[in-house]
Parts: C-alpha cells; sequence; structure tokens
C-alpha cells in the first residue's frame, strides 16, 4: 500500500525543529556513531536536536505515534556504548541547556538536561555552594547524561553519587506523557519513581528538568599525594584510612603506568614517575577538622610504608595535582589510538589481591593494564590502550577484559560502578544477577516504557525478558524514521 | 516464616487462593498506612539475625525481621553504626523500617533508607525471589529495584534480606557539618500513596499480579 504522498518522519522532524537540526547524511552522522567508549560504532537512522522543551515534546509525540525508536543523548562521554543509536534515531539534548532556577534559600537548582556539569558549578561558585557529584568528564558531561547513569566521581566518596543529590525530575515518557517525579522540597511519596529514573540508562524516557541538591562548600579542604614504592602499600594504606573512621573527600589511586602516562603529558602533575603507586587523598570540612584528619591520614599512610606524604600548600598546587587525576584517561590517550576504560567495583578489603589479579591477566594476554580509580569506594578502571586496527589486539583486549570483571564478580563485587551497563556490559548481566532479577529490571522497564522504544537493547538482555518474548506478535515491530508513513 | 524459600511458597500459595496477605515485622506499629484488606498476616519476625558483617568493607547484611536494637548493638562493638534512627520503638525491624523509608534526626547529614541500602532479596507477588544490588558501596548494574522497593509498604513485593552501609563513630561532625540538607521534617517516612498513578498501577500489576500483598495500605489520591 503506497500512498501518493508520503510523509517521512524526518520531514516532519524538520517541521519541528528547523532544517538545520535534523542531520541525515553518513558523513554527519558519523561524530554520532560512538560515545566515549571505542570500539563500537552505530549509525543512527537519523539524528534529531529539539531546541526547546516543547519541541522536544512534539518530538517524542511524533516518534510515538509513528512507533519510532530512539535514544536520548547528552555529550555522549558515557564509557558503556549507553547513547549508541543502532539505526534509530538519536535524540541530542545538548541545546537545552537552560538554567532555569538557583535557589540557595532553598539550596536546589533546576536545570535542563543539557547543562554540563562543570557549566553549573561555575554558576553556582559565586554563592559558596555546588553540586556535588564531580565525574572526571565533569567539563564536558551533561547533568541529564549524569542521572541517567547515575554518575559518580573523585568526591562521591564523601558526598555521594548522582542519587544522592537529586530532589526532582519531569520525565518525557516514551509515549509523550509528561510526568513530575520527586519532590523539590524533599518529601517522599509514593513510590520512589525519581530513584528508579537516576541510573535508567535512557531506557525510562526523557529527562527535560532535573532539580538537584546544592551543598555548601566546606571552610577548608587539604589534599596531600603519598607515595609507595611497592602496590600492596598503597591499597593497605586506604583500607587503614577507610577502617578509622575519616571519610575523606577524595581518596584516589594511581599506578605507575598511570603516573609515567601523566608525567610524560601535557598535564604533569609533579608526580614522582618511579612510585609503583600513589594515592591522592583530600579531606574537608572545618579548619581543624581538616588538619586533624589529615595528620591520621598521614600517619596512616606513612605507617603503611609511603616513602613521603606531602601536602599541597597552596590553591594552585592542590588544583596542580587534581589535574593529573582528572586528564589521566586523556593522557592515556596519547599511548596508542584507542583506550579503553573499564569499571568494576569490588569490596575494598580485596584491592591488594584483585590488583595482583589485574597485573596478572594483563601479563598473560601480553598487555599493560594502567590503574587509576576511587580506592575509597572500592571502584576500579582498569584501563588498556590498545591499536583497534590490529585485530590480535582487539581480541586479547576483549578476552583480559571479560577475565578482569569475571575476576571482579568473583571477589563479591559488580560490573560497573559508574559507568553502567550500556552496550557494553550487557554479557555480564546474567553472570551477576539470576533470571528472576532481571526478569523484574524488565517489568521495571516495561512500567516506564512498555515497547522498548527508548534507547532499545540496552542495560537488560532482551532475552531476560519474559513479558517482551511472550508476545512479541502483540507489538507492531518498532519502526525505523526513514519508513514512509 | 522463616527463609526465602518458606516466604516464597506463602506467596505463591495465597497468590494461587486470591488470598490477601497482611506484611508485618515485628507489628510495633501497626496503624501505619491505610488499614490493610486482609485477614492473613505473613509475619517477618523470626526472620532474623545478622547473615554477614564485613567491618573493614564497612557493609553489613541482615534479615528482614532483625531489630533495630541488634543491629545497633551489634555494630556498636566495632564502634560503627548504620545511619536508620526512625522513631519509634527500637525493637521494630529493619524490614518494616526500609519498607516505609522511615527515617529520624540522622537523615539531615546521612540521607534517609533509600542512601543506605547497597543490596537486598525480595520476593515478588508471583513468588519470584530476587537479589538486586550486591555488598559494594558503588554500584550501577542494571535498573534500580533497590529504590524501587524502599518506601514501598511492602506492596511490591516482601524484603526478607538487606545489605547496609555501615559508618564509623569515629567520624568527625565538624568535618560533614556543612553537608547538612534541608529535610521537609525532622522525621518521618515515605507517604503511601498512589502518585503517578499510570506507571505507579503498571508497577503493581507486575510485582503484585494477584494483589495479594498490603492491599489497601497505598492510599490512591488521583
Ligand atoms: C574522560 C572521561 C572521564 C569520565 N569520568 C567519569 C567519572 O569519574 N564518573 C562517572 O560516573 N562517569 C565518568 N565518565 C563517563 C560519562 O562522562 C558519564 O557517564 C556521564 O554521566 C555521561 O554524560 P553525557 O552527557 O555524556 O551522556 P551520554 O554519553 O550522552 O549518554 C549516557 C546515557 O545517558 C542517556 N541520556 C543522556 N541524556 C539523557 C536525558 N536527558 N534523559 C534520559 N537519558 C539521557 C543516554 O541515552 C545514555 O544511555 C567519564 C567519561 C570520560 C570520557
Amino acid at each position: 500500500m503506497t500512498e501518493p504522498a508520503a510523509t517521512s518522519v524526518a520531514e516532519e522532524l524538520r517541521a519541528i525543529v528547523g532544517d538545520r537540526f535534523v542531520l541525515e547524511r553518513d558523513a554527519v552522522l558519523l561524530a554520532y556513531q560512538s560515545d566515549g567508549l571505542p570500539g563500537y560504532h552505530k549509525r543512527p537512522s537519523l539524528a534529531v536536536f529539539p531546541g526547546s522543551r516543547d519541541e522536544t515534546i512534539e518530538v517524542v509525540r511524533l516518534l510515538a505515534t509513528t512507533g519510532t525508536s530512539f535514544v536520548p543523548r547528552g555529550a555522549g562521554t558515557g564509557l558503556s556504548g549507553g547513547a549508541l543509536a543502532d539505526d534509530v534515531v538519536l535524540l541530542g539534548l545538548h541545546r537545552l541547556k537552560a538554567v532555569l532556577d538557583v535557589d540557595i534559600a532553598r539550596m536546589r537548582a533546576t536545570v535542563e538536561p543539557g547543562v554540563v556539569n562543570a557549566a553549573l558549578n561555575k554558576r553556582l561558585a559565586r554563592h559558596g555552594v555546588f553540586y556535588a557529584p564531580d565525574p572526571s568528564s565533569e567539563a564536558a558531561c551533561t547533568i541529564g547524561g549524569n542521572v541517567a547513569e547515575n554518575a559518580g566521581g573523585p568526591h562521591c566518596l564523601k558526598y555521594g553519587v548522582t542519587l544522592n543529590h537529586i530532589l526532582a525530575a519531569t520525565v518525557l515518557l516514551p509515549d509523550g506523557e509528561v510526568m513530575e517525579i520527586g519532590d523539590r522540597d524533599g518529601g517522599m511519596a509514593g513510590y520512589d519513581l525519581l530513584g528508579a529514573f537516576i541510573g535508567s540508562e535512557g531506557c525510562f524516557g526523557v529527562a527535560l528538568d532535573i532539580t538537584v541538591r546544592l551543598t555548601r562548600r566546606p571552610a577548608a579542604v587539604r589534599t596531600a599525594l603519598a607515595d609507595f614504592a611497592h602496590v600492596a602499600d598503597a591499597t593497605r594504606a586506604t583500607s587503614a584510612i577507610i577502617a578509622s573512621g575519616v571519610v575523606p573527600a577524595a581518596l584516589e589511586f594511581m599506578d605507575n603506568g598511570t603516573i609515567r602516562v601523566v608525567e610524560e603529558s601535557i598535564f604533569a602533575a609533579g608526580y614522582p614517575i618511579d612510585a609503583a603507586a600513589i594515592l591522592l587523598i583530600e579531606v574537608d570540612g572545618s579548619e581543624e577538622s581538616s588538619d586533624a584528619e589529615m595528620e591520621v591520614v598521614r600517619s596512616l599512610c606513612m605507617e603503611s610504608g609511603a616513602r613521603t606524604v606531602r601536602v599541597a600548600t597552596n590553591e594552585a598546587e592542590r588544583m596542580r595535582l587534581w589535574q593529573g587525576r582528572k586528564k589521566a584517561f586523556g593522557a592515556m590517550g596519547r599511548l596508542a589510538p584507542n583506550l579503553v576504560v573499564q569499571d568494576a567495583v569490588i569490596p575494598r578489603t580485596q584491592l591488594t589481591d584483585i590488583l595482583a589479579q589485574i597485573h596478572a591477566i594483563g601479563d598473560s594476554h601480553g598487555l599493560t593494564v594502567c590503574n587509576v580509580f576511587h580506592a575509597g569506594d572500592g571502584n576500579l578502571h582498569p584501563n588498556i590502550s590498545y591499536d583497534a586496527g590490529d585485530p590480535d589486539q582487539v581480541e586479547r583486549v576483549h578476552d583480559a577484559m571479560s577475565a578482569i570483571m569475571q575476576a571482579c564478580i568473583t571477589a563479591g563485587g559488580s560490573i560497573t560502578g559508574e559507568h553502567g551497563v550500556g552496550l557494553d556490559k550487557l554479557p555480564y548481566m546474567t553472570k551477576l544477577f539470576d533470571e528472576p532479577t532481571l526478569a523484574a529490571m524488565c517489568d521495571l522497564r516495561n512500567a516506564f516504557d512498555p515497547d522498548h522504544r527508548s534507547n532499545p537493547g540496552k542495560v537488560v538482555p532482551v532475552h531476560s525478558c519474559r513479558e517482551w518474548l511472550a508476545a512479541p506478535a502483540a507489538r507492531a515491530p518498532a519502526r525505523r524514521a526513514t519508513d514512509a508513513r | 516464616m522463616h527463609g526465602d524459600t518458606e516466604v516464597a511458597a506463602a506467596i505463591r500459595e495465597a497468590g494461587a487462593a486470591g488470598i490477601p496477605l497482611r506484611i508485618v515485622g515485628r507489628g510495633t506499629w501497626l496503624n501505619a498506612g491505610a488499614s490493610v484488606a486482609a485477614e492473613t498476616t505473613l509475619s517477618l519476625r523470626d526472620d532474623a539475625g545478622i547473615r554477614a558483617y564485613a567491618p573493614d568493607d564497612l557493609t553489613v547484611t541482615a534479615r528482614a525481621g532483625t531489630t533495630l536494637r541488634e543491629l545497633t548493638e551489634t555494630l556498636a562493638r566495632r564502634d560503627q553504626w548504620v545511619a536508620l534512627d526512625p522513631e519509634g520503638d527500637p525493637d521494630g525491624t529493619l524490614g518494616a523500617t526500609v519498607a516505609t523509608c522511615s527515617y529520624g534526626a540522622a537523615a539531615a547529614l546521612f540521607g534517609t533508607p533509600r542512601d543506605q541500602v547497597l543490596g537486598m532479596t525480595v520476593v515478588l507477588g508471583n513468588g519470584d525471589i530476587i537479589r538486586p544490588g550486591g555488598k559494594v558501596v558503588k554500584n550501577v548494574a542494571g535498573f534500580d529495584l533497590i529504590r524501587l522497593m524502599i518506601g514501598a509498604w511492602g506492596t511490591l513485593g516482601v524484603i526478607t534480606e538487606i545489605t547496609l552501609r555501615v559508618r564509623s563513630r569515629a567520624m568527625r561532625g565538624d568535618s560533614i557539618a556543612h553537608m547538612r540538607r534541608q529535610m521537609p521534617a525532622s522525621h518521618g517516612y515515605r507517604e503511601p500513596v498512589i502518585v503517578n498513578a499510570k506507571i505507579s498501577n503498571a508497577l503493581r500489576q507486575r510485582f503484585d499480579p494477584f494483589g495479594i500483598l498490603n492491599p489497601g495500605i497505598m492510599r490512591d489520591v488521583e
């Protein structure tokens, strides 16, 4: 049945957002074929970039009436392939970047999803408050993406992750309905749909605005670099600090491989290149508590075998210590054309053992694994630089990463602490969770997105979705935007 | 009731027979929420005890019927605590505290139960036993069934086991004073009402297909 003047979805989208903001040509779509994780390339059927909340609602309603699937995307810095659109519509939200309200008296701010994390904090700085979750990608990633991934960051050890800092959100459901969840005033009523939405990786719909909790800046901050000749001494110091009751604002670990890469890059931070490992430790609070806690940290590091503990004496020195950490992934990018940043969590007492295992796995696969991670939470980031053009290397990297993930699962850990499951970690979900648990996750998704049109095929393997599998005939096949209506 | 399989069997049986269940911890707060339309009680009182405590990892796992008193006393021996201090009887259970998301003064600095729970075992209305989360302090693997169950007042599943974040009592107050958050009240719980009816009812249908888990306890407002 061919209708004479079929209007394509693309044409209707153009009518909503304007010609410039619908992309269809291969050459321009290339930029959206990956996110922060190399190795995956998926071509969207087209990309659409609404410029306002109303346009976004219109776009999603159109996609709903045509049964078209879509993938919300913020800045595309995600590290699990979550924002990849495989022949479906890519819905870019970075143009929605208004800070709608800053309410210092009530310690909250409401932002559109495309607001960049660091831009919000820049805006807040003069009020002496901040939005606490600080992914290392803060200069680029969006609050919408942070909410979707339940992002963490170095300072989440003390301050908590995104979940702990979101008060409310307006969500655009995949069927086009707009829904308020949570409570700007901090009240709690009904099922915690906000809690369920945070970390839903774009599968429950689109966050149209987000109200975040603000935190007062501490009066004092102390940052120290502890230098260790043995990895095991650094992990022992980590355990000792955690056990002592001091909760550092951040407790970050970098191994020799990472230190060298950073020091050879333009982000050189003055790290000792002969150290087997360093810890970057920050405490904050009042002047007195910070001095007292730093003294505890210093002596625990020295007792654990640190060669030196150097406390930054001024802000410039402190920022320089942090710069090396925050730019470590970027620096690793210099080693080889591609870098895979892995993310896993283990109980903190297992650090020494797991790092030895990771080292051995790297050796047996002929690969160098660089470790830079949030040691205080046991949140590992083993990274491997490689050349994606070399199939043998690609296979070895893949095998090594699988072995590392399996080791973390065996140690009682998790397959992701902050980067999400996305596409990359789907195969590990069945190793971590049994079938009833995965089926329940599908049921949760089905309440928000019964047709699986929002970010299809991510987070939970489709074969784990009983209800979804039970009635395939009942569903119209999801359409592609290029299909004529 | 004792153990996941026994709870699951009881729920499956009730589901098959269409018998509504009132889910109860130690019954210290039975007038909470709207009145439950059920004659039969499923009590978790005897399903108690600490299953795993890793002081150096700062995590503890306990059965739902464990009293807050027992939890507090066990952790205090290592100078540790969990940030759960709801109003009411210290012999109230951990399961009920989490199921109602009840909080006290500690919430202003440490958050409510929703910010403390790392993992759970839950028996759903269809008798499935699920284990979302884990025993690590940071975890984003999969959709967040844990937050869904916290404060759901037993209507989406019966929580049988909970893993919590543990804190040291030696932590200095003046290092966290600036983190104090505005709370609507000094103590409270998640209101048992149905808001966002479309999604909430879809969840109820999926997680309690026979309508047997604490029916009536959630007020309808929409
Ligand atoms: C160098 C580097 C360092 C990093 N460091 C950290 C770190 O320390 N901690 C950490 O947690 N992560 C880190 N990341 C990962 C990444 O930055 C975070 O996951 C971030 O939250 C993603 O934000 P984004 O805007 O780029 O989202 P995208 O990559 O565009 O999207 C990520 C997911 O969010 C969904 N999404 C985006 N916007 C919305 C919306 N408005 N509504 C619904 N769903 C949406 C997408 O569908 C996708 O599933 C790092 C990445 C890089 C490249």
